[in-house]
């Protein structure tokens, strides 16, 4: 109930008590309860930045400043032109130095909103938004920097709550003088973003993007391209250095083009305003079905039971190449295991990629092309360093033992992106999409076995396709699908904690401010079955004694949102704490602000959410 | 002053309650705007009040007006209050009693007994039955909280005691506070270092029960605890209670020479702008001149 957790938390902030906690404990519940009518801390929902976009102006020119507001998470303030007219607008004044012309400020246009229970749009500021500030410098003033202050009035709601208007501000020393340099370009970046736990730069973004590209290379889908492309370059140069180099470059252009083209994408469907999440086109059971489809094919080829013909025969047909590959079919094979890291990519990178989508452009296309660049690193490094290739054991034998060793690791891949299927469809469905691939691992064997130039031979060819495009669309098609209505959640939430120690609650927006006002703190774990960051999270740190005991001594509800199949609800919830990829945790007291969890989580980081957020127990002599 | 048990209050409202949603006539209930006709109607009638605080700027606060309390379910629900609607921004009754009761955020909806004590609170906007229902379960709380005070009160677990009394402390259950902090001083379980604490959390519930006298000898212990203890703190903050005590019962002029000593004796202290905003709020007061 609210009342038994509303002293502590809200007093608490006030308290000031040096000794002892077993007398803070005692008093904070309390002490102020009586202080009567004395002026309450407004909670500040809004943080007002202020930034210049010259090192330095001079004077008798215009100075332009800009003011980033950002509001937190699950917060909007409303526009400079509120829907109504009995809200309060948000408003920004300038305070110049004396003798100054008055600043104009470029008010952006709201956002309009629908909320959970009001049918008219608002017109709000969500997120982070930039105010343009123009500044006239008077042609006398001396060099030096100048006091400008900038006052900010809001007020903040929730989708359920107001909180009173507040009045904030910020100063910046602008600097007046000839020979400054233009510096937002530096600074939009870090600016601009929306809210992202400050401790995760961008830098540290990058590194781990670089390293997850790099691992890549490693997962069971791609270490079988990756290791037959480096053998492969090694025996189809010989001892030309300058091929091994030229094959390795084409290769990781190829890598690296088909990030980038992964950034425009991500790019264009966010400006397009769709839900934009890594590892979401695993909501789609057809493209997992794909998938499948193109893993059991390469699995087959590798089991020396089909021939690919690609990447390397149209890119001979390309080339106009006699023999072997050439450097388009180099660069083909870079695009190939870029479309083979895919369904390992999701896993391990959603974390940086997640970061990046709540990013600016420039970053985000960064970010990608720093995990296409440590994925790309081997090739890379075989470019500059070509005599490596002499270190790697000489083709022979048995490279085809390797090959069919590599055959089991990408059929685990497939195993996995079964499991994913699973969760998505109907036991009937599943097992209708395995027929379908099945047909097609036949008449690969068929193929094999026909003779070279028949007519049975394109016949079985044709059926393969056929199978291999029919595999998506009976994934897709059909009405036992289950996710459209929901109803997934229970299923897949049930079938999979078979030993939870957490009384998982399924998650939806209602439930949690329900909880919130029925005065309970709530944990909030958005997960997926394509996620194995959270898989791990799950097991190691959620699902432990420790933790479903300090859950249930203070009294936590644990919510689970199921993110497997596509759910605009849970899409939405993520971006307005500022985040488009999962794992994803948060704590949320009632009438605290949510705290977002870090993506790695750690019992120690579960531990101190809860307990900080834990209302004081009475005295424990 | 609360002259009936808990028990009996309990008993009241539930009576009132059915009661009156038996009797429920056609008109729409109507919202009182005064907080002194609301609580001497809800002490007539034995209905507890309803408070709706809002501002003009709420939208949200709105809505719930909108979406809750025109409609026929609401009216007919609402039958079992006293309703009373203040706007938190008036300077005034408003601004009182949200300031009393903490409140941060608009719409916020108080349960009150008819002598201003807390019995439930709900935060922001909620359909209709969602609304109703979080109202029910706060009067489902207060209902097992008087059970629990009682029993805390009746029993020997000091443990129950302490939270039962945090609880009627924070809803303004001074009375039952004050008799449940008056058990857990003698019981023995109280660590001597936050005696003088439990003294000054005494005074601040006898002070809520408008008991002045009683509120006094306790921070007058409060106060010699901390000297001996020299906790620089709990001595700053008896004296502050010690002018909200005067202040409360009406000796104004007592209360600002109070505040004026703080002001001289501790002017490093982190309640000097309290106490500053106190001796103005204080100068306005009609009692003081």
């Amino acid at each position: 109930m609210h009342l038994n957790g509303a002293p502590g938390h809200t007093s608490a902030n006030r308290m000031r008590f040096r000794h002892s906690s077993l007398l803070l404990s005692l008093l904070s519940a309390t002490l102020l309860f009586g202080a009567p009518l004395d002026a309450l801390q407004r909670e500040e929902r809004a943080a007002l930045a202020l930034a210049a976009t010259r090192t330095a102006d001079a004077a008798g020119t215009t100075a332009k400043l800009e003011a980033v507001v950002t509001i937190q998470a699950g917060w909007h303030v409303n526009s400079h032109q509120p829907t109504f007219e009995y809200l309060i607008a948000t408003e920004l004044t300038v305070v110049v130095p004396d003798g100054w012309p008055a600043a104009t400020v470029r008010y952006p246009e709201g956002v309009l909103r629908t909320f959970a229970f009001e049918k008219q749009p608002l017109s709000v500021y969500e997120g982070a938004t930039t105010f343009p500030i123009e500044l006239a410098i008077p042609a006398n003033t001396p060099d030096g920097p100048r006091d400008v202050t900038v006052n900010l009035r809001y007020q903040a709601c929730s989708d359920r709550i107001c909180l009173p208007p507040v009045d904030t501000s910020a100063t910046l020393a602008l600097q007046v003088g000839a020979g400054g340099n233009a510096i937002v370009a530096a600074r939009s970046g870090a600016e601009k973003a929306t809210p992202a736990p400050p401790a995760r730069g961008v830098a540290g973004m990058l590194l781990l993007a670089v390293l997850g590209g790099l691992i890549l290379n490693l997962m069971p889908c791609v270490l079988p391209v990756l290791s037959l492309k480096v053998f492969g370059l090694v025996r189809s140069a010989g001892a030309g250095r300058r091929q091994i180099t030229s094959g390795a470059l084409a290769t990781a252009a190829g890598i690296l083009i088909s990030f980038l083209a992964l950034a425009t994408a991500a790019v264009l469907a966010r400006s397009a305003g769709s839900a934009v999440g890594w590892g979401i086109q695993f909501q789609n059971a057809g493209f997992v079905a794909f998938l499948a489809a193109v893993v059991m094919l390469f699995c087959l080829n590798l089991w020396g039971l089909f021939e690919i013909p690609l990447p390397s025969r149209l890119a001979r047909f390309a080339d106009q190449h006699q023999g072997d590959e050439g450097p388009a079919g180099h660069f083909a094979s870079g695009l190939f295991a870029t479309l083979m890291a895919t369904p390992c990519s999701a896993p391990f990178l959603g974390s940086a990629v997640g970061f990046a989508l709540g990013q600016t452009t420039p970053i985000i296309f960064t970010i990608f092309f720093a995990v296409g660049f440590g994925m790309a690193l081997p090739y890379l490094s075989l470019a500059v360093f070509p005599g490596v290739a002499r270190i790697l054991p000489r083709p022979g034998a048995w490279m085809d033992t390797f090959k069919g060793l590599m055959g089991f690791l990408l059929a685990g891949a497939a195993i996995w992106l079964f499991y994913v299927l699973a969760a998505q469809l109907s036991t009937v469905r599943l097992a209708l999409v395995q027929l379908v691939l099945l047909a097609m691992a036949l008449c690969a064997w068929l193929l094999h076995r026909a003779t070279p130039g028949g007519l049975a031979r394109r016949a079985y060819g044709l059926l393969l396709l056929i199978c291999a495009v029919a595999a998506p669309f009976v994934a897709n098609a059909g009405q036992e699908r289950i996710g459209a209505d929901g109803g997934s959640a229970n299923r897949t939430l049930a079938a999979r904690d078979t030993q939870r120690l957490i009384d998982w609650q399924p998650w939806d927006e209602a439930t949690e401010q329900r909880l919130l006002s029925e005065g309970k703190t709530v944990f909030v774990d958005v997960t997926a079955d394509w996620c194995f960051t959270c898989k791990v999270n799950e097991r190691l740190v959620l699902e432990t004694p420790e933790i479903a005991a300090a859950f249930k001594n203070a009294g936590v509800v644990a919510l689970r949102a199921d993110w497997t199949n596509r759910n605009d609800m849970i899409g939405a919830y993520l971006a307005r704490h500022g985040r488009f990829g999962i794992p994803f945790y948060l704590a949320h007291s009632p009438g605290q602000e949510p705290c977002v969890l870090t993506e790695l989580l750690t019992k120690d980081a579960v531990l101190e959410a809860l307990g900080a957020r834990q209302a004081p127990r009475a005295i424990t002599p | 002053m609360r002259t009936r048990s808990p028990y009996l209050l309990a008993t009241l409202l539930l009576g009132g309650l059915l009661a009156h949603s038996a009797t429920a006539s056609g008109a729409a209930p109507e919202w009182i705007t005064k907080v002194g006709p609301a609580t001497a109607e809800a002490k007539r009638s034995g209905r507890p009040i309803l408070v709706d605080l809002y501002a003009s700027w709420c939208g949200w606060c709105k809505e719930l007006d909108r979406q809750v309390y025109s409609t026929p379910r609401f009216q007919e629900y609402a039958r079992k209050f006293v309703l009373l609607r203040v706007d938190t921004e008036d300077g005034g009754e408003g601004s009182a009693l949200d300031a009393r009761f903490e409140v941060e955020s608009l719409p916020t909806t108080l349960v009150l007994s008819s002598d201003l004590m807390l019995i439930g609170k709900v935060e922001g906007f909620a359909p209709t039955e969602e609304y109703l229902g979080m109202i029910e379960a706060q009067l489902k709380d207060f209902l097992d909280y008087e059970t629990k005070a009682q029993a805390a009160l009746a029993g020997k677990d000091t443990a129950v005691q302490r939270s039962a009394a945090a609880e009627a402390h924070m809803r303004g259950d001074g009375k039952t506070a004050a008799a449940l902090y008056r058990k857990l001083a003698v019981s023995g379980s109280v660590p001597p270092d936050i005696a003088g604490a439990l003294q000054y959390m005494l005074a601040d519930a006898l002070r809520l029960a408008k008991d002045w006298d009683g509120a006094k000898t306790a921070l007058n212990r409060a106060t010699a605890e901390a000297e001996r203890l020299h906790d620089a703190d709990l001595l700053e903050r008896s004296q502050m209670l010690a002018w909200n005590v005067a202040e409360d019962s009406g000796d104004c002029r007592g209360a600002k020479e109070r505040v004026e000593r703080f002001l001289r004796d501790h002017p490093q202290s982190t309640l000097v702008g309290r106490a500053k905003r106190a001796l103005s709020e204080l100068d306005k007061s009609a009692q003081c001149t």
